[in-house]
């Protein structure tokens, strides 16, 4: 925008830019009598007569004057002085004292607050389709032949058979559950008592891996003997084994095997490796995984489970990204190329359902048997009456609703005239379903009846983004989710579901911007040691510490900001001068309990919030004012580029920015963010703890002006944290971001009310999330209640 | 759209299909036939390949004809192949004199194309000692990378390779075809995945365009439900669908020389649709020749010690199981007989499609240029022999003389696989192990004696 206008403008407007910034919740008044007070109508006068030519009758901006609407959340005091120096444009001294104060209060009441934004233009619930993670979610759900949903057992790691031949499979000697593929026999066998020979001896590993986050994961199979790696339903038998991801049974000089696989979020992948030793020298094996993001590590606990789940659909089609212009995804546009990813994903997930035919409608062995004496007419009767049991199953849940009758007669009758042979007809109507609005729009119909239907479809995507599982949608069927009891229960336990927690995770990584730190690097000369594999071990413990106090019964809030504990491996401990865990695996351990302020001073967030080499107060202070308190600042000016530490060798990274950002066009904003950037300065570029830099004492104490004018003193980021935990807006803010994620529409859209509704909710129950998350449940699900009783009402 | 050939002044494919105002990503790839384009100027018939494999050794007194020559008899076996009597070469005293660690039916397997030792392994077999994949390149990919070095002779895959039923693992009973040491190549054995290799997503694309119809439909009638603005997006997802219905369209009316066979769909990958794969495979594969998509092919039926089941043909016990029955037991010996009989049908088939399909642009037919080898990983099942590997070839080849029965007296298989080679002008000295290689290519087989 800034480009396309005339560049001698450029400097005046980029000072405007500044006069923005944020967002804070001024308290409700109201607002008839405001608008009577003597004031409006003088600063309405004011308005027109000088700002209108350029700002627009509503402060809507005017094309080829100034083009961006007049909104923001600068205090009157701020908003005032600003117009006082420099505006009109053309004559400063116009518009001063009273009559400055005046167009100011004018400018606030009738457009520029959020409040005032919200009460021109309510939002409403964008139409949407489904987004593409909801999509692929759905689908995948949609394959699980029995539609559970899925919880891991307690008992984490792999269950492992040891065979006394290189024939697994055969005289099993011993089972017992292995915490990892990890082993080394050398020239021995794994049990010198219960596998005698050491020639020869087959080991059996079966699992299920849990995707932390959607993305591709790479395998990699260490072995100098034969093994298979057979992942999602695949498995081996001595003479038909189905085909294998990895398949080094055969063994070729090579040691290392690699296989790569897409995997979504908070699902279940059964796999099972299969290893054997015949007459080599040695026998080791090692399965190493590298996720999205991370390096390649041992693949073990919490990420392999001893619980068995079915095959899940693995989608290979490539998406167009969907709009994230509002800070989160939204399904608001259709482009060719979705429609074409939806169409080959749907061809996936047909061929899935063909090679997975016999589970898929439920025709096991069992039933083979009992067929095995009928003639083939009424095999034939049987197996159509089975795909129409499947595809009504099929049909309803991805339309999250019952069927219509003409539904009926398109999607379960028509297609069995059409085909005669009963899997084309599966494959046709998964096809048809999948290709169908009613499967791709959120959009249940608005009669009252489908309120339950609504509200199931709400929920299921605020949880999961995804359909309703089979509990969910039969208690829509029935129509029970009017009782608000049962609508408590349900989200209850939809909570206790992998897939919220994966979900709730993405919610982090979102808010806390952790993708910053994902690729970061840093001077090796200033941080010797500080490598990819430590790296990796902070995002870890960062998703554990953030796990710990969101999952813990409290769930409480606060602890994010205020928590002295992290986990913590043996890498962080040697990199970070922790002590030691005593295992090989993460323990929760106090750390700098004086100096840290939960996952605020967390070395990852702060990692990624510095440069290669120092710190940024910038990027530190936009991340609290933004993510945190919920001020959206105007975008930085074009061209401005950090100075450099070699402008002057000798000022500290604080002195640097005060000088860089003292002029006044800067610090519209400036004096937002510096003061809660310092207020970090003792954690370094790698979130180390430090007194001095350059020889000089860290300086991180700050002064901090509220929108209302408040100066508070921090002493540090621990001060800051303390502030945070107790400040209304920093709700409000978690609040209305938590619950876009959850929902994918802003909050206003449910009701102008419902944000203090759950402000109260949270500040009632010690600022549970867990309870937020299901409130916001509540609200999404009671809404199509609400929408479809009213309009009921009107239409009387 | 008209049938384009290749001439450098007609307009691109591209181009084409710019006109027809669609987009070349959702096309299969259809590969015009460089190499016969250039190849048609000479007279000589385009040469190709076929190695047919169908394990567990044959019956040798119903495969054998008594007499050698031109008037050989044509026993119970190879009777289905009674009308290509006169192109084709029945061999006996071919050994496979390949030896190393392996059992029998490994090497029979894994040397059967590439004449050279298994590598040293882990893998256990019946007998001998355990061993890894083969130690060098079987023929048919010799013959492909040959071919496919030259412009001449350059097709768009060079190689495919088919399996009907081939067991769902990778070892050396199950490969014959190496593009290296310790690199087999896995036959394709499901028809639907060569189809799709071969011309793209058809089968799907067909379905698909079968529903699109009613997706515009039910759009239209969900757009009714809702307000100004979302229609506006529904009118928009409509008009996406109707431009791929015209995609789908374009892309199915693209012709290649030959049209695509039509598949029958929903066809289970399963042992006892084993004569449904043959059919479509054989079909795939004549098509592959006729729009000169490779040169090279290999139909591996099973695997070797291949356990089939032919339940169609009245048959309930496993081939290999039968196999090491005695030559007493009768009843085996006769589902054994009838097992190879299907296995010649199979073959008739498949040369019958080659001679009655025309090389496009000529009056040749496909068999003009093709020599068909069938072979075994063994001679005999019960006796695990690797001498008298039962070859029969059919067809044409420079330099082999067929239309008769020949025993060749105990040589070296290698040696017939170095005539393979030179047939297509590929002079190799030596081909597999180099001791078995010594005496060069088998004069023998045209030999007017």
């Amino acid at each position: 925008m800034f480009l396309r206008l005339p560049v001698i403008r450029l400097a005046t407007l980029l000072s405007y830019a500044a006069l923005y910034a944020l967002v804070f919740s001024l308290p409700q008044y109201d607002v008839q009598a405001q608008e009577n007070q003597p004031w409006f109508a003088q600063g309405k006068e004011q308005y027109l007569d000088q700002c209108a030519a350029c700002h627009g009758e509503q402060g809507e901006g005017v094309e080829g004057a100034y083009e961006h609407p007049l909104k923001g959340d600068q205090s009157l005091r701020r908003l005032a002085s600003y117009i006082v120096e420099t505006m009109p444009e053309d004559d400063p001294d116009l518009c001063v004292g009273e009559d400055a104060e005046n167009v100011t209060r004018y400018i606030m009441q009738a457009f520029y607050t959020p409040e005032a934004q919200l009460r021109n233009s309510p939002p409403d619930k964008a139409f949407s389709r489904l987004t593409v993670d909801q999509f692929q979610n759905s689908v995948a759900d949609l394959m699980r032949p029995y539609m559970n949903s899925g919880w891991p057992s307690e008992k984490q790691g792999l269950n492992a058979k040891y065979f006394p031949t290189r024939s697994a499979g055969k005289d099993l000697a011993f089972e017992r559950i292995d915490q990892a593929i990890d082993f080394d026999f050398g020239t021995d066998s794994p049990d010198a008592e219960k596998l005698k020979d050491k020639e020869q001896f087959a080991i059996e590993w079966n699992s299920s891996l849990i995707a932390p986050e959607t993305g591709t994961y790479e395998f990699i199979l260490l072995t100098p003997n034969g093994a298979q790696l057979f992942f999602n339903g695949a498995q081996y038998h001595e003479w038909d084994s189905q085909k294998a991801l990895i398949d080094n049974r055969v063994t070729n000089g090579e040691t290392e095997h690699r296989a790569t696989v897409h995997l979504r979020a908070g699902r279940f992948y059964p796999f099972q490796v299969v290893f054997f030793k015949y007459k080599e020298e040695s026998a080791s094996i090692r399965l190493e995984w590298k996720r999205p993001n991370r390096p390649r590590e041992l693949l073990t606990s919490p990420y392999v489970n001893t619980a068995w789940s079915p095959a899940t659909l693995m989608l290979e089609t490539d998406f167009p990204p969907d709009d994230s212009s509002v800070g989160y995804k939204r399904g608001t546009s259709v482009s060719q190329q979705w429609d074409r990813a939806t169409t080959k994903a749907a061809v996936e997930a047909i061929e899935f359902v063909d090679a997975n035919y016999r589970e898929v409608t439920g025709y096991d062995r069992k039933l083979r048997k009992k067929e095995k004496e009928l003639d083939d007419e009424t095999k034939l009767a049987a197996e159509k009456e089975r795909v129409r049991v499947v595809c009504e199953k099929f049909v309803c849940h991805a339309f999250r609703r019952n069927l219509t009758d003409a539904e009926k007669q398109f999607y379960l009758q028509r297609p069995f005239e059409k085909e005669s042979n009963p899997r084309m007809v599966l494959r046709r109507v998964v096809l048809m379903t999948l290709k169908s609005p009613q499967f791709l729009y959120l959009c249940q119909p608005k009669e009252k009846e489908n309120a339950s239907f609504a509200a199931a479809e709400q929920m299921a995507i605020g949880f999961w983004d995804s359909i309703p599982d089979e509990e969910l949608h039969d208690l829509a069927v029935n129509g029970k989710l009017s009782d608000q009891k049962i609508i408590y229960r349900q989200a209850w336990r939809m909570m206790d579901d992998i897939r919220t927690r994966a979900k709730v995770r993405q919610f982090f990584h979102h808010w806390l911007e952790l993708d910053r730190a994902t690729d970061a690097t840093k001077d090796p000369n200033s941080f010797p040691g500080f490598d990819e594999q430590v790296l990796a071990s902070l995002a870890e413990s960062l998703d554990r510490t953030i796990d710990e106090i969101v999952w813990s019964k409290e769930s409480d809030y606060r602890k994010l900001l205020a928590s002295d504990k992290m986990f913590v491996d043996q890498r962080i401990a040697d990199f970070y001068g922790i002590e030691k865990p005593e295992s090989e695996t993460f323990e929760l351990t106090t750390f700098e309990p004086e100096r840290r302020a939960g996952v605020l001073t967390h070395p990852y967030l702060m990692t990624g919030l510095a440069y290669h080499k120092n710190t940024s107060p910038i990027h530190r202070g936009v991340f609290v004012a933004k993510s945190l308190l919920g001020r959206t600042l105007k975008p930085p000016p074009v061209d401005v580029e950090p100075l450099a530490e070699e402008f002057d060798p000798s000022l500290t990274t604080r002195e640097r920015v005060v000088h860089q950002t003292k002029e006044i066009a800067c610090q519209g904003c400036h004096s937002v963010i510096n003061p809660l950037g310092f207020s970090f300065e003792n954690y370094d570029a790698v979130g180390r703890f430090r007194e001095t830099e350059k020889d000089q004492k860290i300086d991180a104490t700050s002064d901090y002006e509220t929108p209302e004018g408040k100066i508070i003193q921090f002493k540090g980021a621990k001060d800051l944290a303390k502030f945070l935990v107790e400040n209304e807006s920093a709700h409000r803010n978690f609040i209305e971001q938590l619950f876009r994620h959850f929902a994918k529409q802003p909050l206003a859209a449910y009701g102008p009310d419902k944000i203090d509704h759950l402000l109260k909710c949270f500040h009632d129950n010690d600022y549970s999330v867990q309870r937020l998350i299901v409130e916001m449940a509540v609200v999404v699900a009671q809404h199509e209640f609400e929408i479809r009783n009213a309009k009921v009402s009107t239409d009387e | 759209m008209q049938r384009y050939q290749l001439m450098s002044n007609r307009p691109s494919r591209r181009d084409l299909l710019k006109a027809a105002g669609c987009s070349a990503a959702m096309l299969p790839f259809v590969a015009p036939s460089l190499a016969r384009a250039k190849t048609a100027k000479v007279n000589a018939p385009i040469q190709r390949l076929v190695i047919m494999f169908s394990p567990n050794g044959t019956v040798p007194t119903e495969f054998w004809p008594d007499t050698e020559g031109e008037d050989y008899e044509l026993k119970k076996i190879l009777e289905p192949l009674a009308s290509f009597k006169e192109s084709m070469l029945v061999t006996h005293g071919i050994h496979n004199k390949v030896r190393g660690d392996g059992d029998n039916h490994m090497r029979g397997m894994s040397c059967l194309l590439t004449g050279a030792e298994l590598l040293p392994g882990n893998i256990q077999g019946g007998s001998h000692t355990p061993a890894g994949w083969a130690g060098g390149i079987s023929i048919d990919q010799e013959l492909r990378n040959f071919l496919q070095s030259q412009d001449s002779t350059r097709t768009r895959f060079g190689s495919l390779e088919f399996g009907v039923a081939v067991a769902d693992r990778a070892d050396p009973w199950t490969r014959m075809c190496y593009t290296g040491a310790n690199k087999p190549i896995a036959p394709i054995a499901n028809p639907y995945s060569m189809f799709e290799k071969m011309y793209g997503r058809g089968k799907n694309d067909a379905l698909v365009r079968s529903v699109l119809d009613d997706v515009a439909a039910e759009l239209n009638q969900f757009s009714k439900t809702l307000g100004k603005e979302e229609q506006q997006m529904l009118k928009e997802h409509a008009t996406y669908v109707r431009k791929m219905e015209h995609d789908l369209e374009s892309a199915a009316a693209q012709t290649l020389d030959v049209e695509a066979p039509e598949l029958t769909p929903g066809i289970g990958i399963s042992e006892s649709n084993m004569p449904q794969i043959a059919k479509m495979q054989m079909d795939l594969l004549v098509n592959g020749f006729a729009n000169d998509m490779m040169r090279v092919a290999t139909l591996q039926y099973s695997n070797s010690v291949g356990g089939t089941r032919m339940k169609w043909l009245g048959i309930q016990e496993g081939h290999h199981q039968m196999s090491h029955d005695p030559d007493l037991k009768v009843a085996s010996q006769e589902s054994l007989i009838k097992i190879n009989v299907w296995y010649a049908q199979q073959l008739h088939y498949l040369a019958e499609q080659l001679a009655n399909t025309n090389e496009p642009g000529s009056d040749r037919s496909l068999l003009d240029g093709t020599l068909i080898v069938w072979a075994n990983e063994l001679g005999k099942g019960n006796s695990h022999t690797l001498d008298d590997i039962p070859f029969l070839m059919i067809g044409n080849a420079p330099g082999f003389k067929l239309g008769r029965y020949k025993d060749f007296g105990g040589v070296p298989h290698n040696r017939l696989l170095m005539s393979m080679a030179h047939a297509f002008g590929h002079k190799i000295d030596t081909f597999g192990e180099k001791k078995l290689s010594v005496d060069g290519p088998l004069t023998a087989l045209g030999d007017e004696s």
